[in-house]
Protein backbone atom coordinates (compact mmCIF):
# COMPACT_ATOMS: atom_id res chain seq x y z
CA UNK A 1 0.00 0.00 0.00
CA UNK A 2 1.23 3.66 -1.21
CA UNK A 3 1.64 6.43 1.17
CA UNK A 4 -1.26 7.92 -0.95
CA UNK A 5 -3.36 5.32 -0.61
CA UNK A 6 -2.92 4.95 3.43
CA UNK A 7 -3.46 8.90 3.52
CA UNK A 8 -6.31 8.65 1.87
CA UNK A 9 -7.35 5.58 3.78
CA UNK A 10 -7.23 7.63 7.47
CA UNK A 11 -8.36 10.51 5.59
CA UNK A 12 -11.71 8.19 4.83
CA UNK A 13 -11.77 7.06 8.67
CA UNK A 14 -11.72 10.02 9.67
CA UNK A 15 -14.81 11.64 7.79
CA UNK A 16 -16.77 8.76 7.79
CA UNK A 17 -16.35 8.23 11.68
CA UNK A 18 -16.84 11.76 12.16
CA UNK A 19 -20.09 12.46 10.30
CA UNK A 20 -21.08 9.26 11.88
CA UNK A 21 -20.82 10.58 15.55
CA UNK A 22 -21.94 13.93 14.25
CA UNK A 23 -25.47 11.97 13.25
CA UNK A 24 -26.25 10.71 16.67
CA UNK A 25 -24.67 13.77 18.79
CA UNK A 26 -25.79 16.99 16.70
CA UNK A 27 -29.21 18.73 18.16
CA UNK A 28 -31.06 19.94 15.22
CA UNK A 29 -32.52 16.79 13.58
CA UNK A 30 -32.08 18.16 10.05
CA UNK A 31 -28.89 18.47 10.37
CA UNK A 32 -28.38 14.73 11.82
CA UNK A 33 -29.76 14.17 8.49
CA UNK A 34 -27.75 16.02 6.15
CA UNK A 35 -24.24 14.81 8.12
CA UNK A 36 -25.73 11.60 6.83
CA UNK A 37 -24.14 12.22 3.28
CA UNK A 38 -20.29 12.62 4.23
CA UNK A 39 -20.63 9.25 6.22
CA UNK A 40 -22.31 7.72 3.32
CA UNK A 41 -20.03 9.32 0.72
CA UNK A 42 -17.10 7.93 3.11
CA UNK A 43 -18.73 4.10 2.86
CA UNK A 44 -18.78 4.43 -0.83
CA UNK A 45 -14.45 5.63 -0.52
CA UNK A 46 -13.70 2.69 0.73
CA UNK A 47 -15.34 0.57 -1.69
CA UNK A 48 -13.44 2.74 -4.43
CA UNK A 49 -10.11 2.01 -2.30
CA UNK A 50 -10.98 -1.69 -2.45
CA UNK A 51 -11.90 -0.97 -6.55
CA UNK A 52 -15.33 -2.52 -6.17
CA UNK A 53 -16.82 0.15 -8.24
CA UNK A 54 -19.68 -1.32 -8.92
CA UNK A 55 -20.68 -1.30 -4.99
CA UNK A 56 -19.42 1.95 -5.10
CA UNK A 57 -21.79 3.29 -7.58
CA UNK A 58 -24.47 1.41 -5.69
CA UNK A 59 -23.79 2.93 -2.75
CA UNK A 60 -23.91 6.40 -4.46
CA UNK A 61 -26.72 5.60 -6.03
CA UNK A 62 -29.14 3.59 -3.10
CA UNK A 63 -27.45 5.48 -0.06
CA UNK A 64 -26.30 8.64 -0.73
CA UNK A 65 -29.28 9.18 -2.90
CA UNK A 66 -32.10 7.67 -2.49
CA UNK A 67 -32.04 6.88 1.36
CA UNK A 68 -30.57 9.78 2.41
CA UNK A 69 -33.25 11.89 -0.09
CA UNK A 70 -36.44 10.00 1.59
CA UNK A 71 -35.28 10.63 5.58
CA UNK A 72 -34.53 14.04 4.98
CA UNK A 73 -38.04 13.99 3.28
CA UNK A 74 -39.72 12.00 6.59
CA UNK A 75 -37.45 14.42 8.60
CA UNK A 76 -39.31 17.88 7.13
CA UNK A 77 -42.93 15.99 7.56
CA UNK A 78 -42.01 15.15 11.07
CA UNK A 79 -43.37 18.02 13.83
CA UNK A 80 -41.12 19.73 15.90
CA UNK A 81 -37.39 18.94 14.08
CA UNK A 82 -35.78 21.91 15.17
CA UNK A 83 -36.56 22.49 18.64
CA UNK A 84 -32.76 21.20 20.91
CA UNK A 85 -34.65 21.06 24.14
CA UNK A 86 -35.92 17.79 22.50
CA UNK A 87 -34.98 14.48 24.26
CA UNK A 88 -32.59 12.71 21.89
CA UNK A 89 -33.84 8.62 23.34
CA UNK A 90 -36.64 7.51 23.88
CA UNK A 91 -37.58 4.58 26.46
CA UNK A 92 -36.08 2.25 23.94
CA UNK A 93 -32.78 3.00 24.56
CA UNK A 94 -31.49 -0.10 26.73
CA UNK A 95 -32.99 -2.18 23.51
CA UNK A 96 -31.54 -0.14 21.26
CA UNK A 97 -27.48 -0.27 23.04
CA UNK A 98 -28.28 -3.90 23.38
CA UNK A 99 -28.87 -4.92 19.79
CA UNK A 100 -25.95 -1.93 18.68
CA UNK A 101 -23.53 -3.98 20.96
CA UNK A 102 -24.50 -7.24 19.74
CA UNK A 103 -23.86 -6.16 16.16
CA UNK A 104 -20.91 -4.35 16.93
CA UNK A 105 -19.43 -7.62 18.94
CA UNK A 106 -20.67 -9.86 16.07
CA UNK A 107 -19.16 -7.65 13.09
CA UNK A 108 -16.09 -7.70 15.32
CA UNK A 109 -15.38 -11.45 15.44
CA UNK A 110 -16.43 -11.83 12.10
CA UNK A 111 -13.68 -9.83 10.48
CA UNK A 112 -10.96 -10.84 13.43
CA UNK A 113 -11.83 -14.35 12.34
CA UNK A 114 -11.36 -14.00 8.89
CA UNK A 115 -8.82 -11.12 8.59
CA UNK A 116 -6.41 -13.50 6.60
CA UNK A 117 -9.24 -13.98 3.63
CA UNK A 118 -9.66 -10.07 3.86
CA UNK A 119 -6.50 -8.63 2.97
CA UNK A 120 -6.64 -8.48 -0.78
CA UNK A 121 -4.06 -6.06 -2.22
CA UNK A 122 -6.04 -3.47 -3.50
CA UNK A 123 -5.85 -1.71 -7.02
CA UNK A 124 -4.98 -5.77 -7.85
CA UNK A 125 -8.54 -7.16 -8.35
CA UNK A 126 -10.58 -7.52 -11.38
CA UNK A 127 -13.88 -5.02 -10.44
CA UNK A 128 -15.74 -6.99 -13.06
CA UNK A 129 -15.26 -10.25 -12.00
CA UNK A 130 -16.30 -9.19 -8.55
CA UNK A 131 -19.79 -7.85 -10.04
CA UNK A 132 -19.91 -11.36 -11.99
CA UNK A 133 -19.14 -13.27 -9.02
CA UNK A 134 -21.21 -10.97 -6.55
CA UNK A 135 -24.48 -11.42 -9.04
CA UNK A 136 -24.05 -15.68 -9.53
CA UNK A 137 -23.42 -15.80 -5.56
CA UNK A 138 -26.60 -14.06 -4.70
CA UNK A 139 -29.14 -16.19 -7.13
CA UNK A 140 -27.46 -19.42 -6.15
CA UNK A 141 -25.76 -19.98 -2.76
CA UNK A 142 -27.52 -17.09 -1.23
CA UNK A 143 -30.51 -16.81 -2.95
CA UNK A 144 -32.99 -17.71 0.12
CA UNK A 145 -31.43 -14.66 2.43
CA UNK A 146 -31.94 -12.35 -0.78
CA UNK A 147 -35.52 -13.53 -0.78
CA UNK A 148 -36.10 -13.57 2.94
CA UNK A 149 -34.55 -9.78 2.69
CA UNK A 150 -36.71 -8.49 0.28
CA UNK A 151 -39.81 -10.08 2.11
CA UNK A 152 -38.93 -8.07 5.07
CA UNK A 153 -38.40 -4.99 3.00
CA UNK A 154 -41.81 -6.02 1.06
CA UNK A 155 -43.81 -6.04 4.97
CA UNK A 156 -41.90 -2.80 6.26
CA UNK A 157 -43.49 -1.08 3.29
CA UNK A 158 -46.84 -2.51 3.71
CA UNK A 159 -46.26 -1.72 7.68
CA UNK A 160 -45.94 1.83 6.49
CA UNK A 161 -48.21 2.25 4.41
CA UNK A 162 -50.70 0.73 6.85
CA UNK A 163 -49.19 3.18 9.45
CA UNK A 164 -49.62 6.22 7.59
CA UNK A 165 -53.23 5.74 6.02
CA UNK A 166 -55.57 7.73 7.89
CA UNK A 167 -59.35 5.77 7.75
CA UNK A 168 -61.09 8.90 8.56
CA UNK A 169 -59.74 10.79 5.61
CA UNK A 170 -60.30 7.87 3.28
CA UNK A 171 -63.91 7.75 4.38
CA UNK A 172 -64.57 11.09 4.43
CA UNK A 173 -62.77 10.95 0.32
CA UNK A 174 -65.25 8.11 -0.35
CA UNK A 175 -68.49 9.86 0.36
CA UNK A 176 -67.42 12.99 -0.91
CA UNK A 177 -66.99 11.38 -4.19
CA UNK B 1 1.55 20.86 -29.47
CA UNK B 2 -1.49 19.09 -27.63
CA UNK B 3 -0.12 15.42 -28.28
CA UNK B 4 2.88 16.72 -26.43
CA UNK B 5 0.96 18.14 -23.30
CA UNK B 6 -1.09 15.22 -23.57
CA UNK B 7 2.36 12.98 -23.21
CA UNK B 8 3.82 14.96 -20.30
CA UNK B 9 0.50 14.72 -18.42
CA UNK B 10 0.27 11.21 -18.77
CA UNK B 11 3.13 10.80 -16.79
CA UNK B 12 1.18 11.84 -13.71
CA UNK B 13 -2.23 10.18 -13.56
CA UNK B 14 -3.22 12.06 -10.28
CA UNK B 15 -2.36 15.77 -12.03
CA UNK B 16 -4.00 14.75 -15.34
CA UNK B 17 -6.99 13.98 -13.51
CA UNK B 18 -6.77 16.84 -12.10
CA UNK B 19 -6.25 19.14 -15.15
CA UNK B 20 -9.49 17.51 -16.88
CA UNK B 21 -11.64 17.79 -13.72
CA UNK B 22 -11.11 21.66 -14.02
CA UNK B 23 -11.61 21.56 -18.17
CA UNK B 24 -14.77 19.94 -17.26
CA UNK B 25 -15.83 22.24 -13.99
CA UNK B 26 -15.07 25.12 -16.77
CA UNK B 27 -17.50 23.38 -19.27
CA UNK B 28 -20.08 23.35 -16.63
CA UNK B 29 -19.86 26.96 -16.49
CA UNK B 30 -19.40 28.02 -19.55
CA UNK B 31 -21.69 25.05 -21.84
CA UNK B 32 -24.74 27.35 -19.47
CA UNK B 33 -24.19 30.53 -21.43
CA UNK B 34 -24.45 28.86 -25.18
CA UNK B 35 -27.67 27.08 -24.01
CA UNK B 36 -29.74 29.91 -22.02
CA UNK B 37 -28.77 32.09 -25.32
CA UNK B 38 -30.72 29.18 -27.02
CA UNK B 39 -33.30 29.52 -25.25
CA UNK B 40 -33.86 32.65 -25.37
CA UNK B 41 -33.57 33.05 -29.37
CA UNK B 42 -36.49 30.18 -29.64
CA UNK B 43 -38.25 31.11 -26.50
CA UNK B 44 -38.48 34.27 -28.19
CA UNK B 45 -38.74 32.84 -32.02
CA UNK B 46 -42.00 31.00 -30.35
CA UNK B 47 -43.70 33.55 -28.40
CA UNK B 48 -43.14 36.37 -31.59
CA UNK B 49 -40.85 38.24 -30.08
CA UNK B 50 -37.06 39.11 -31.05
CA UNK B 51 -35.23 37.86 -28.24
CA UNK B 52 -31.76 39.42 -27.25
CA UNK B 53 -30.57 41.51 -29.57
CA UNK B 54 -28.20 44.60 -28.62
CA UNK B 55 -25.09 42.80 -26.59
CA UNK B 56 -22.77 41.23 -29.57
CA UNK B 57 -24.23 40.04 -32.87
CA UNK B 58 -27.90 39.02 -32.31
CA UNK B 59 -27.02 39.86 -29.03
CA UNK B 60 -25.08 36.60 -28.60
CA UNK B 61 -22.75 38.38 -25.39
CA UNK B 62 -25.96 38.96 -23.37
CA UNK B 63 -25.68 35.56 -20.95
CA UNK B 64 -22.09 36.26 -20.48
CA UNK B 65 -22.99 40.20 -19.24
CA UNK B 66 -25.65 38.99 -17.52
CA UNK B 67 -23.19 36.50 -15.53
CA UNK B 68 -20.86 38.54 -15.47
CA UNK B 69 -23.07 40.80 -13.23
CA UNK B 70 -24.35 37.91 -11.22
CA UNK B 71 -21.04 37.42 -10.50
CA UNK B 72 -20.12 41.44 -9.57
CA UNK B 73 -23.85 41.39 -7.07
CA UNK B 74 -24.20 41.68 -3.42
CA UNK B 75 -24.27 37.69 -1.99
CA UNK B 76 -27.23 38.19 0.37
CA UNK B 77 -27.73 35.74 3.77
CA UNK B 78 -31.68 36.07 4.45
CA UNK B 79 -32.12 36.36 8.47
CA UNK B 80 -32.49 33.24 10.31
CA UNK B 81 -30.97 31.56 7.12
CA UNK B 82 -28.71 28.37 7.94
CA UNK B 83 -25.98 29.72 7.04
CA UNK B 84 -23.49 26.88 6.40
CA UNK B 85 -26.32 24.87 4.56
CA UNK B 86 -27.43 28.00 3.06
CA UNK B 87 -23.67 28.48 0.96
CA UNK B 88 -22.94 24.47 0.85
CA UNK B 89 -25.96 24.08 -1.50
CA UNK B 90 -25.62 25.54 -4.91
CA UNK B 91 -22.06 24.04 -4.70
CA UNK B 92 -23.40 20.52 -4.38
CA UNK B 93 -26.04 21.33 -7.03
CA UNK B 94 -22.60 22.14 -9.26
CA UNK B 95 -20.27 19.21 -7.98
CA UNK B 96 -23.44 17.21 -8.60
CA UNK B 97 -23.41 18.31 -12.56
CA UNK B 98 -19.17 18.46 -13.24
CA UNK B 99 -18.85 14.61 -11.89
CA UNK B 100 -21.76 13.56 -13.99
CA UNK B 101 -19.99 15.20 -17.12
CA UNK B 102 -16.26 13.38 -15.87
CA UNK B 103 -17.92 9.78 -16.96
CA UNK B 104 -19.40 10.86 -20.26
CA UNK B 105 -17.51 10.40 -23.56
CA UNK B 106 -17.65 13.18 -26.02
CA UNK B 107 -16.23 11.12 -28.45
CA UNK B 108 -13.84 8.16 -28.79
CA UNK B 109 -11.17 8.54 -26.22
CA UNK B 110 -12.74 11.76 -24.82
CA UNK B 111 -13.64 10.61 -21.46
CA UNK B 112 -11.95 11.86 -18.06
CA UNK B 113 -12.73 8.73 -16.21
CA UNK B 114 -13.72 5.67 -18.20
CA UNK B 115 -15.47 3.96 -15.74
CA UNK B 116 -17.34 0.07 -16.16
CA UNK B 117 -20.24 1.32 -14.34
CA UNK B 118 -20.65 4.49 -15.22
CA UNK B 119 -24.66 4.94 -15.82
CA UNK B 120 -25.01 3.89 -12.60
CA UNK B 121 -22.12 6.13 -11.22
CA UNK B 122 -24.47 9.05 -12.94
CA UNK B 123 -27.35 7.65 -11.92
CA UNK B 124 -26.40 8.35 -7.88
CA UNK B 125 -24.45 11.36 -8.42
CA UNK B 126 -27.75 13.27 -9.84
CA UNK B 127 -29.43 12.66 -7.06
CA UNK B 128 -27.28 14.66 -5.28
CA UNK B 129 -28.88 17.99 -7.28
CA UNK B 130 -31.90 16.62 -5.10
CA UNK B 131 -30.14 16.56 -2.06
CA UNK B 132 -28.92 20.49 -2.33
CA UNK B 133 -31.94 21.57 -3.67
CA UNK B 134 -33.37 20.15 -0.67
CA UNK B 135 -30.61 21.66 1.08
CA UNK B 136 -31.52 24.97 -0.25
CA UNK B 137 -35.27 25.18 0.09
CA UNK B 138 -34.92 24.02 3.78
CA UNK B 139 -32.18 26.57 4.99
CA UNK B 140 -33.47 29.83 3.03
CA UNK B 141 -35.88 29.98 5.78
CA UNK B 142 -38.80 31.13 3.78
CA UNK B 143 -41.92 29.25 2.94
CA UNK B 144 -41.71 29.78 -0.96
CA UNK B 145 -38.60 28.15 -0.96
CA UNK B 146 -39.17 25.33 1.64
CA UNK B 147 -42.55 24.53 -0.72
CA UNK B 148 -40.36 24.67 -3.98
CA UNK B 149 -37.71 22.19 -1.92
CA UNK B 150 -40.19 19.48 -0.97
CA UNK B 151 -42.31 19.66 -4.49
CA UNK B 152 -38.89 19.18 -6.61
CA UNK B 153 -37.78 16.13 -3.80
CA UNK B 154 -41.64 14.48 -4.38
CA UNK B 155 -41.21 14.92 -7.91
CA UNK B 156 -38.07 13.92 -8.92
CA UNK B 157 -38.00 10.88 -6.73
CA UNK B 158 -40.92 10.02 -8.42
CA UNK B 159 -39.85 10.53 -11.94
CA UNK B 160 -36.33 9.25 -10.83
CA UNK B 161 -37.95 5.23 -10.69
CA UNK B 162 -39.49 5.37 -14.40
CA UNK B 163 -36.40 6.85 -15.89
CA UNK B 164 -33.84 4.35 -14.28
CA UNK B 165 -35.74 1.34 -15.15
CA UNK B 166 -35.95 2.79 -18.54
CA UNK B 167 -31.94 3.25 -18.46
CA UNK B 168 -31.73 -0.43 -17.07
CA UNK B 169 -34.17 -1.48 -20.64
CA UNK B 170 -31.11 -0.60 -22.03
CA UNK B 171 -27.99 -1.80 -19.76
CA UNK B 172 -30.15 -5.03 -20.56
CA UNK B 173 -30.40 -4.76 -23.92
CA UNK B 174 -26.96 -4.02 -24.63
CA UNK B 175 -25.27 -6.20 -21.90
CA UNK B 176 -22.87 -3.47 -20.44
CA UNK B 177 -23.03 -0.82 -17.73
CA UNK B 178 -20.53 1.64 -19.07
CA UNK B 179 -21.54 4.22 -21.44
CA UNK B 180 -18.44 3.88 -23.69
CA UNK B 181 -19.32 0.56 -23.87
CA UNK B 182 -23.06 1.25 -24.69
CA UNK B 183 -21.80 3.54 -27.50
CA UNK B 184 -19.49 1.13 -29.56
CA UNK B 185 -22.01 -1.69 -29.47
CA UNK B 186 -24.61 0.81 -31.59
CA UNK B 187 -21.37 1.46 -33.70
CA UNK B 188 -21.14 -1.80 -34.57
CA UNK B 189 -24.63 -2.65 -34.68
CA UNK B 190 -27.45 0.11 -35.33
CA UNK B 191 -28.53 2.57 -33.20
CA UNK B 192 -30.76 1.41 -30.02
CA UNK B 193 -33.75 3.84 -30.81
CA UNK B 194 -34.75 1.82 -33.86
CA UNK B 195 -35.18 -1.41 -31.63
CA UNK B 196 -38.96 -1.59 -30.22
CA UNK B 197 -38.55 -1.88 -26.49
CA UNK B 198 -35.75 0.82 -26.72
CA UNK B 199 -38.21 3.24 -28.13
CA UNK B 200 -40.61 3.03 -25.40
CA UNK B 201 -37.67 3.23 -23.13
CA UNK B 202 -36.35 6.25 -25.02
CA UNK B 203 -40.15 8.00 -24.86
CA UNK B 204 -40.29 7.27 -21.07
CA UNK B 205 -36.78 8.50 -20.42
CA UNK B 206 -37.93 11.68 -22.53
CA UNK B 207 -40.78 12.28 -20.24
CA UNK B 208 -38.97 11.78 -17.17
CA UNK B 209 -35.81 13.50 -17.99
CA UNK B 210 -38.46 16.95 -19.05
CA UNK B 211 -39.01 16.71 -15.26
CA UNK B 212 -35.81 15.90 -13.54
CA UNK B 213 -34.32 19.13 -15.12
CA UNK B 214 -37.78 20.87 -14.12
CA UNK B 215 -39.16 21.91 -17.20
CA UNK B 216 -42.55 23.21 -17.88
CA UNK B 217 -44.92 20.92 -17.44
CA UNK B 218 -43.47 18.98 -15.06
CA UNK B 219 -41.25 23.07 -13.76
CA UNK B 220 -43.15 22.82 -9.72
CA UNK B 221 -40.08 23.20 -7.91
CA UNK B 222 -39.70 27.07 -9.38
CA UNK B 223 -43.15 27.59 -10.95
CA UNK B 224 -42.74 31.74 -10.64
CA UNK B 225 -46.24 32.34 -11.25
CA UNK B 226 -47.00 30.65 -7.13
CA UNK B 227 -43.64 30.31 -5.57
CA UNK B 228 -41.73 33.65 -6.72
CA UNK B 229 -38.94 31.55 -7.98
CA UNK B 230 -39.30 27.96 -5.52
CA UNK B 231 -36.16 26.69 -3.85
CA UNK B 232 -33.58 29.48 -5.04
CA UNK B 233 -36.18 32.29 -4.27
CA UNK B 234 -33.58 33.86 -1.47
CA UNK B 235 -30.20 33.00 -3.47
CA UNK B 236 -28.81 36.00 -5.47
CA UNK B 237 -25.63 36.92 -6.66
CA UNK B 238 -22.99 34.02 -7.47
CA UNK B 239 -24.42 31.49 -5.90
CA UNK B 240 -27.57 32.19 -7.52
CA UNK B 241 -25.01 31.69 -10.74
CA UNK B 242 -24.13 28.25 -9.73
CA UNK B 243 -27.92 26.73 -9.54
CA UNK B 244 -28.80 28.44 -12.71
CA UNK B 245 -25.27 27.70 -14.62
CA UNK B 246 -25.91 23.51 -12.87
CA UNK B 247 -29.71 23.48 -14.21
CA UNK B 248 -28.86 24.38 -17.76
CA UNK B 249 -25.76 22.85 -17.82
CA UNK B 250 -27.86 19.63 -16.71
CA UNK B 251 -30.62 20.44 -19.15
CA UNK B 252 -26.97 19.77 -21.46
CA UNK B 253 -26.09 16.46 -19.88
CA UNK B 254 -29.44 14.80 -19.96
CA UNK B 255 -29.43 15.21 -23.68
CA UNK B 256 -26.12 13.88 -23.95
CA UNK B 257 -26.84 10.92 -21.87
CA UNK B 258 -29.99 10.19 -24.17
CA UNK B 259 -28.01 10.67 -27.05
CA UNK B 260 -25.44 8.18 -25.69
CA UNK B 261 -28.25 5.71 -24.41
CA UNK B 262 -30.24 6.02 -27.54
CA UNK B 263 -29.02 7.79 -30.83
CA UNK B 264 -25.44 6.39 -31.30
CA UNK B 265 -23.41 9.01 -29.09
CA UNK B 266 -20.55 10.01 -31.66
CA UNK B 267 -22.14 7.94 -33.92
CA UNK B 268 -22.73 9.50 -37.12
CA UNK B 269 -21.25 9.89 -40.95
CA UNK B 270 -18.85 12.07 -42.67
CA UNK B 271 -18.63 14.78 -39.87
CA UNK B 272 -16.47 13.87 -36.47
CA UNK B 273 -17.45 12.61 -33.52
CA UNK B 274 -17.68 15.64 -31.36
CA UNK B 275 -19.15 17.47 -33.89
CA UNK B 276 -22.19 14.59 -33.84
CA UNK B 277 -22.67 14.43 -29.96
CA UNK B 278 -22.68 17.91 -29.93
CA UNK B 279 -25.20 18.31 -33.20
CA UNK B 280 -27.85 15.42 -31.23
CA UNK B 281 -27.44 17.48 -28.08
CA UNK B 282 -28.48 20.96 -29.51
CA UNK B 283 -31.44 19.20 -31.46
CA UNK B 284 -32.37 17.50 -28.60
CA UNK B 285 -32.57 20.54 -26.60
CA UNK B 286 -34.46 22.51 -28.78
CA UNK B 287 -36.98 19.83 -28.75
CA UNK B 288 -36.80 20.15 -24.69
CA UNK B 289 -37.57 24.18 -25.20
CA UNK B 290 -40.55 23.61 -27.37
CA UNK B 291 -41.83 21.57 -25.01
CA UNK B 292 -41.26 23.69 -22.29
CA UNK B 293 -42.62 26.34 -24.74
CA UNK B 294 -46.00 24.96 -25.98
CA UNK B 295 -48.00 23.19 -22.86
CA UNK B 296 -49.03 24.54 -19.16
CA UNK B 297 -48.04 23.62 -15.76
CA UNK B 298 -49.97 20.53 -14.26
CA UNK B 299 -50.95 20.34 -10.96
CA UNK B 300 -48.17 18.37 -8.26
CA UNK B 301 -51.51 15.48 -7.74
CA UNK B 302 -51.83 14.90 -11.07
CA UNK B 303 -47.83 14.66 -11.94
CA UNK B 304 -47.31 12.21 -9.08
CA UNK B 305 -50.26 10.13 -10.25
CA UNK B 306 -49.38 10.18 -13.53
CA UNK B 307 -45.50 8.95 -12.70
CA UNK B 308 -46.52 6.29 -10.44
CA UNK B 309 -49.86 4.93 -11.63
CA UNK B 310 -48.45 5.16 -15.32
CA UNK B 311 -44.99 5.70 -16.21
CA UNK B 312 -43.78 2.94 -13.56
CA UNK B 313 -46.14 0.14 -14.67
CA UNK B 314 -44.94 0.57 -18.63
CA UNK B 315 -41.68 1.05 -17.61
CA UNK B 316 -41.53 -2.27 -15.37
CA UNK B 317 -43.31 -4.18 -18.18
CA UNK B 318 -40.74 -2.67 -21.08
CA UNK B 319 -37.94 -3.91 -18.99
CA UNK B 320 -38.72 -7.04 -18.95
CA UNK B 321 -39.82 -6.86 -22.79
CA UNK B 322 -35.95 -5.68 -22.55
CA UNK B 323 -34.30 -8.61 -21.53
CA UNK B 324 -36.86 -10.91 -23.15
CA UNK B 325 -35.52 -9.33 -26.84
CA UNK B 326 -31.80 -8.52 -25.03
CA UNK B 327 -28.87 -9.69 -26.72
CA UNK B 328 -28.11 -12.16 -24.52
Amino acid sequence: MSVLELALLIFLTAVTVFSALMVVAVRNLIHAGFWLLPFFLGIGGFYLILSVEFLFALQLLLYAGAVMVVVLFALMLTRDVMNPQIRQTNRLYVAAIAASASMMTLLVVLIYRHLGALSVPPGLVDSDAITRRLGTMLLNEYVLPFELTSALLLSAMLGAIFLARNPRIEMEEESGE
Amino acid sequence: MIEAITQFFKQYPLLWTFVKAVVLASFTLVIPLAVIYVERKIAGFIQSRLGPLHVGPQGAFQTAADALKLLLKEDIVPEGADKRFFYLAPYIAFISTVLCFMVLPFAPGWVALEMNVAVLFIIGVSLFNVVSILMAGWSSNNKYSLLGGLRAVAQLLSYEIPMVLSVLAVVFYTGSLSLTGIIEYQVKHGWNIWHPPIMIAALIYFICALAEINRTPFDLPEAESELVSGFNTEYSGMRFAFFFASEFANNFFITAFAAALFFGGWDGPVLPPIVWTFLKVFVMIFVFMWVRWTPPRLRIDQILRFAWQLLVPISLANLLFAIALGVR
